[in-house]
């Protein structure tokens, strides 16, 4: 017997090749974790998955007990190939036909059926071809090699035939052989000579000298195929090694709960998207990246509780909000095609801005209760904020604000029950323009809903990035007393619920990622740097500023482009189209990674919420750099860019941690300050003097 | 841009780091992204026996061994 051999990797075993290749006539593979490597391990996560769906699918019975009737049937069908002579091997076709009647009691081919497709298309979603393999296939068929791939798989020829087509080897094997199909395994060496003698009715006078197997199993690819004369050659890969077995324990560690499930779920996205070359060459730009890597996580798992509130709420209709809501939109789509076999509600994405249901919301007159959202900016400028936040020209109401007092109508009022403001709204004259101005906006409003099948339907829900729900309040205020006005959902990705409380919505409101109500701290990243999540899932056009009607239709009126703050945002788009591919991207590969695991919204999200926080609390240099190139508009009530940019510090400034709080207090994305410090001490101990800040508060 | 940027996964002692300005800030009652300290350890001891046994290599080289064992017996 020849000397054992081994080689690291498939350049290695390629260049071993290359020397020998006037006695070697056949190279035979192994096929997994060889040739195809699986994103999910261990392999037999893919069987539970199975046994899960078909559980749902027939019902009453738990994803335990139907993986445990396959593993009865599948150990039946071991024993009776070993009592007639075969190795212990069993294949999917009567596997499957005796799990399914001892779950159902009767034979059921829709049920058969049902678990051929699923566990082919997981196997397919799980497996990709190996770095490397793809090029070796080639160059040994190039030089006229016969090329075959030996497998001890329970899955028929057929169906591994089909898989292998799915990664691009199908057309690169010249033979496939499964144990399945024999009764016989590599591990007795049985199969091994099985395959040498059908490969001499293609060879003539093959000698087993003549043929090397290659593949990762000390035992049946090496010893096994060595016993028979054959050079048995086992590939060495430590890296692809220790991530099977990594993968491994963070399956084990998933039943711990916490932060586990999703760190699990996302190896097998990371696995994925590593292997995607396209992939890969599109996150060589930062925006890309940033948005497969840190957006798109915090994205996907958002959209994977909306489609989690979807099946228990049932709704006729999304109404995906603009401008934010135009992202979530896309990704709805997308998901909607990836799983086209359910009903889905209809995608509406809907123009309306606060800024116009605002205005709506004042045809009966603008109270002081309402108009103290427009002071929840460091910005506002008194009560021109309050005209602008419900679009109200200021230079309609100039004479009957210096009547109350006003000589600045931009001077910022600290107090929303300021003795002027009070006057000025308790002044008749004033409601009275108000009211003319509101009810023209209520009514195309109305007409612009209508149009939109908003009143048409029973159960609606409303999605956007959120932060206050303020578009779901105003719409309630304007038309919540119609007999028609559906019961309306609103799912953000999320609510800090501070300008106007839930306004009494009760669980109507949430916000999937982020819920102030919900009271968990660690939730609080996406609120230290909410506009990074708003320029992440915003469209291309400007605010909505109100409604026109053309040819009997009501359409929106956007921001001109040519305003000054429009001009910093258009600039930009380029930029967030490439955080939004990124997304989209990572979309792709979380999906795949859900149908593998089967995790939920609720059980990713504390993962996601550590990668939020690292993103946002402990930035590296260049994001800090890359993403302070982002202009930031604020529309409601303040027409203004918003600087993301980031102040510097010194070491100096640590000693004086008070000041050095009050400095940072309301910069829209404090802790980029720290990033050129290059380690994460000084963002750490800023953050715990935060959070201590924020109980002090609370 | 030469140095790797930060992907997806976050080493848990990163994890574990990251949130305990939560719990000496906030005293948060819900476990968040905190892996938990002993849970952590876990993790990262198997992970390191993981990473020095390794059952395929050790096998391999066994078998390499009996190899060179038989040939110099028969040479003898």
């Amino acid at each position: 017997m020849k000397k054992p051999m081994r080689v690291k990797d498939f350049a290695a075993l390629q260049a071993w090749l290359e020397t020998r290749l006037d006695v070697i006539r056949c190279v035979s593979f192994d096929v997994f974790d060889t040739l195809l490597a699986r994103c999910i391990e261990p392999p037999d996560d893919i069987q539970r998955r199975v046994a899960a769906l078909l559980a749902e699918k027939i019902g009453g019975i738990t994803p335990d007990a139907a993986f445990e009737a396959r593993r009865a049937a599948e150990w039946e069908l071991r024993r009776a190939a070993l009592s007639d002579g075969l190795d212990h091997e069993c294949h999917f076709d009567p596997l499957v036909e005796s799990w399914v009647a001892r779950l159902v009691g009767h034979p059921d081919p829709t049920l058969v059926g049902f678990v051929h497709r699923t566990e082919r298309e997981l196997e397919s979603l799980a497996l990709t071809a190996k770095p490397g393999a793809l090029a070796l296939l080639e160059w040994l068929q190039a030089r006229g090699v016969r090329v075959i791939a030996v497998s001890d798989m329970y899955l028929s020829h057929d169906h591994l035939a089909a898989l292998l087509a799915d990664c691009g080897l199908g057309g690169l094997l010249d033979r496939l052989y499964v144990s399945s199909e024999f009764g016989l395994g590599k591990y007795s060496g049985r199969l091994h000579a099985r395959v040498l003698e059908l490969e001499r009715q293609t060879l003539e006078g093959l000698t087993p000298t003549q043929v090397v197997h290659v593949g990762d199993n000390l035992v049946s690819d090496m010893r096994a195929s060595m016993q028979l004369g054959m050079r048995g050659i086992y590939l060495d890969e430590r890296v692809e090694r220790l991530r099977r077995r990594r993968q491994t324990l963070s399956a084990e560690m998933t039943a711990l709960g916490g932060v586990w499930p999703g760190r699990r779920f996302f190896e097998v996205v990371d696995y994925r998207m590593e292997q995607d070359a396209a992939c890969q060459a599109a996150c060589a730009d930062f925006f890309h990246h940033y948005g497969a890597h840190v957006l798109g996580p915090a994205f996907s798992t958002f959209l994977l509780g909306l489609i989690e509130k979807i099946e228990t709420a049932k709704p006729d209709k999304l109404f995906f909000l603009a401008r934010d809501g135009y992202l979530f939109e896309k990704m709805y789509a997308r998901w909607r095609e990836l799983e086209s076999g359910k009903h889905w509600p209809e995608p509406v994405y809907v123009y309306a801005s606060r800024r116009v249901v605002a205005t709506a919301s004042v045809a009966e007159g603008l109270s002081p209760e309402q108009a103290v959202v427009a002071f929840y900016n460091p910005k506002q400028q008194g009560l021109l904020s309050v005209l602008k936040t419900f679009g109200l020209p200021a230079e309609d109401f100039a004479d009957l604000a210096r009547e109350q007092g006003f000589a600045d109508l931009a001077e910022p009022l600290h107090d929303w029950r300021d003795p002027r403001l009070l006057a000025f709204l308790a002044d008749e004259r004033v409601q009275t323009r108000i009211r003319s101005i509101g009810k023209i906006a209520h009514e195309r409003l109305r007409r612009y809903f209508e149009q939109q099948g908003f009143f048409a339907s029973e159960r609606v829900a409303l999605v956007d990035i959120g932060w206050n729900g303020t578009i779901q309040k105003f719409l309630r205020d304007s038309f919540g007393k119609r007999p028609d006005y559906p019961d309306v959902h609103g799912w953000y990705f999320a609510f800090v619920a501070a300008m106007h409380g839930d306004f009494g919505m009760g669980d109507r409101i949430e916000g999937l990622i982020l819920d102030a109500r919900r009271g968990d701290s660690y939730e609080r990243a996406p609120m230290d740097f909410e506009e990074i999540f708003e320029q992440g899932a915003r469209s291309g056009e400007g605010t909505t500023l109100g409604y026109a009607e053309q040819d009997g239709q009501v359409i929106p009126v956007l921001k001109d482009d040519r305003a000054p703050d429009r001009k910093g945002e258009i600039a930009c788009n380029p930029l967030i189209e490439r955080f939004q591919a990124g997304v989209l991207d990572h979309l792709e590969h979380f999906h795949a990674a859900w149908r593998l695991t089967g995790h939920n919204a609720a059980e990713i999200k504390p993962y996601v919420l550590g990668l939020l926080e690292r993103a946002v609390v402990y930035p590296t240099r260049e994001e800090v750099g890359e993403i302070s190139r982002l202009v930031h508009t604020e529309d409601f009530g303040h027409d203004h860019t918003l600087d993301i940019g980031v102040i510097s510090i010194r070491y100096f400034d640590l000693l004086r941690p008070r000041r050095l709080y009050r400095k940072l207090r309301n910069q829209p994305w404090k802790f980029s300050a720290f990033a050129h410090f290059g380690w994460t001490l000084p963002a750490w101990l800023f953050r715990l003097m935060h959070l201590l800040g924020v109980r002090r508060r609370s | 841009m030469s140095r790797k940027r930060i992907g997806l996964m976050l080493s848990v002692g990163r994890l574990w780091a990251m949130s305990r300005p939560f719990r000496l800030g906030c005293r948060s009652r819900t476990p968040g992204f905190s892996p938990g300290a002993r849970d952590l350890v876990v993790y990262e001891l198997r992970r390191l026996w993981h990473w020095i046994y390794e059952r395929e290599r050790l096998v391999y080289h066994v078998g390499n061994l009996q190899h060179v064992l038989n040939r110099i017996r028969r040479r003898q």
